[in-house]
């Protein structure tokens, strides 16, 4: 099973307001195959969000262009495709777990009526009320609510319930791909685990394909295959789970995010967080985004713009591996 | 349960502004023939020797009490019977009114909302900002100099069929109609920006079924706060409308009663209109709970508790 579920090319986002523009999604491109899982890892407002709603064509209208990219989905570009088809392809083939729970939910709906309407939107033809209600109660006790709740308004549950509604919601039709936006980001620690170890387990079981986006690498070690670092709207460096976690070069970014992660070992007075802000999205500057952060920065970064180094599955957006991730001979001469 | 106090306020404050403005009833019902000796006769009768407070204490007594709301000066028939001729009358040109405003006014709303910035947006706004600023009265006349007196489609005055209803419906609607347009437009507008929204597209869900069922019914909460309110002023600017077209409502009964000192028949209506407006409040605080889940849950909540 390795054929490919989805493909970004060259992806770029931007947000059109009357004062400004914002350079959200900078040319990304990435690859999913059938059953995997891709983990994005990113800061906040690095476009993760924005890249997601791409692949669903739901960003709002009006203010957000696709000025370029290809978003090819079981072979078909998504970005070319009718309200229509999109429809179709939506809830039922590509299903999205939204970051705010809280939120996502219409206050004025039961959960059982909202879990309905995704199956009757694709499903009614093809099977009775009674059997999509049916469905309503499997998917429910799947995710560990009492199929007896269906009645109740999204109020009167807790946050922690609330996503499991919504993940019940995407699951409902069976999709081929599943994003999962920052499932557990609004949720209490102690949830948080519950809630993803039952997404780990429903997508093993239901062999979904998964975008997983996060700003934590402790769920991506656990959960993904391939991860995707993004930063200022790039795909600074990506490639297999193993790629990101055991091979030694890496993108300083990423270094940094790892450097960020709290260590059970080492004694630290706070966390480690990198120096500085995301530049300005509204801007667009020659050099490497991460050139004014980098701890390694050379002149060449602010200059120019780096191109991938690719070594088999893992990719890197920087100068420092110009000649190649394998090739320790630059790295030396900096020193 | 407001209705009291409010009911009480409004009846004090009408019984003062006609008590302090000038002229009395025995003068009104004797004419300009009367001497001074039968009007002071008269006011005796009345009871218009006895100072403010005392008549306000004896007539709230009689209206309470006895629940006699008194003989209308006018007519020398009891207010309530004048009241329940009339008041249908004002009810069903209100009801109307209010339909046509919120028949029309919602769905255009609503569109204008879906297709901002589009003509569909840009024309509706700027026709209900006309409407809003002109005033009912001159619309009123307007419409029945052009359709009653011009076109003749439908009678200028009185209420002989279902055609006498049509005018002063659209009259009487068409402010309120541009104030809930503008009211659905800005409520459907922060309503389909909400995440929800985005999570019934993300299920594939047909447009319209974003629109007029996820959005539509969260938008709806605070419309109809604004309908009940319009209900109110709809049913006291029909003072106006009802002159003007000369149905025989509550309206330009309390306008010729103020003009005639025709105090009973005057406090009469005000008590019942207020009352009325009261009761439409309390409904649509129901009808606020059958919507929205959040608040019913309130409600039963407290029941419980209560119980
Ligand atoms: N509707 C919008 N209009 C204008 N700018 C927007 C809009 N939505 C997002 N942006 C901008 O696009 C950039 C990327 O936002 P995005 O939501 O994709 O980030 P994210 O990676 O999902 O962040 P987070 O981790 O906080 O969810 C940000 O700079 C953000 O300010
Ligand atoms: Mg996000």
């Amino acid at each position: 099973m390795t054929e490919t579920i989805l493909e970004v090319k060259d992806l770029e986002v931007q947000y059109k307001t009357e004062l400004e523009t914002v350079y959200a999604v900078n040319g990304i491109s990435f690859r999913l195959n059938e059953g995997e899982t891709l983990g994005i890892v990113g800061e906040t407002g690095a476009g993760k969000t924005t890249t997601a709603l791409s692949v669903l064509r739901l960003l709002p209208e009006r203010v957000s262009f696709i000025p370029k990219g290809e978003i090819y989905f079981q072979g078909q570009n998504l970005l070319e495709m009718k309200e229509n088809e999109l429809r179709k392809i939506r809830g039922e083939k590509i299903a999205m777990i939204f970051q705010d729970p809280m939120t996502s939910l219409n206050p004025v709906m039961t959960v059982g009526e909202q879990i309905l309407e995704a199956l009757i939107f694709h499903r009614a033809e093809k099977a009775e009320k009674a059997e999509l209600e049916k469905r309503v109660d499997e998917v429910l006790t799947m995710v560990g609510i009492a199929a007896d709740r269906k009645a109740d308004y999204p109020h009167q549950f807790s946050g922690g319930m609330k996503q499991r509604v919504v993940i019940a919601m995407a699951l409902a039709c069976e999709p081929e791909l599943l994003i999962a936006d920052e499932p557990t980001t609004a949720l209490d620690v102690t949830i948080q685990a519950q809630v993803l170890l039952m997404i780990r387990n429903l997508r093993d079981r239901l062999k979904t394909a998964m975008i997983m986006i996060t700003h934590d690498l402790g769920i991506v070690a656990q959960t993904c295959d391939n991860v995707a670092v993004m930063y200022a709207g790039e795909l600074i460096e990506s490639g297999t789970a193993e790629d990101i976690f055991c091979a030694e070069k890496h993108h300083p970014y990423t270094e940094g995010l790892f450097g960020s992660i709290p260590s059970l070992r080492v004694y630290t007075e706070r966390l480690n967080p990198i120096a500085g802000l995301m530049p300005d999205p509204t801007e667009r500057n020659p050099g490497c985004k991460f050139a004014p952060r980098c701890p390694k920065v050379m002149a060449i970064c602010r200059s120019s713009h780096p191109e991938d180094a690719v070594e088999n599955t893992h990719r890197i957006k920087c100068h420092l591996y110009s000649d190649g991730i394998t090739d320790p001979r630059k790295e030396e001469e900096r020193l | 349960m407001l209705i009291i106090p409010i009911t009480l306020g409004v009846s004090f404050i009408v019984f003062a502004i006609l008590a302090i403005t000038p002229g009395d009833p025995a003068t009104m019902i004797l004419g300009i023939g009367g001497t001074q000796e039968e009007i002071d006769r008269i006011n005796r009768e009345l009871g218009y020797d006895q100072p403010f407070l005392k008549r306000y204490a004896d007539y709230l007594y009689k209206a309470i009490v006895k629940q006699d709301l008194g003989t209308s000066y006018q007519f020398k028939t009891t207010v309530w019977s004048n009241i329940r001729q009339r008041l249908p009358i004002s009810f069903k040109v209100t009801i109307l009114a209010l339909s046509f405003a919120s028949a029309v006014g919602i769905p255009i709303g609503v569109l204008s909302a879906v297709k901002q910035y589009s003509l569909l947006d840009t024309i509706p706004t700027i026709m209900a900002l006309f409407l809003a600023a002109i005033p009912t009265f001159w619309l009123g006349m307007m419409l029945m100099l052009l359709f009653c007196l011009e076109l003749r489609w439908f009678p200028a005055t009185g209420i002989s069929s279902w055609k006498s209803y049509v005018m002063p419906t659209i009259g009487l609607g068409m402010p309120y109609a541009a104030q809930q347009l503008r009211f659905a437009r800005s409520s459907m507008l922060e309503t389909i920006r909400q995440d929800y929204i985005r999570t019934a597209r993300a299920k594939g869900a047909p447009e319209n079924i974003v629109i007029w069922k996820h959005a539509l019914k969260n938008a709806l909460l605070p419309i109809i706060t604004i309908i009940g309110v319009n209900f109110s002023l709809i049913l006291g600017g029909a003072v106006a409308t009802e002159t003007l077209f000369s149905i025989p409502g509550l309206g330009s009964m309390v306008v010729t009663g103020i003009k005639m000192k025709d105090i009973p028949m005057v406090m009469g209506s005000i008590i019942v209109l207020s009352i009325i407006c009261s009761f439409v409040i309390l409904v649509v605080d129901l009808l606020y709970a059958l919507i929205d889940p959040r608040i019913k849950a309130k409600y039963t909540k407290r029941r419980r508790s209560a119980a």
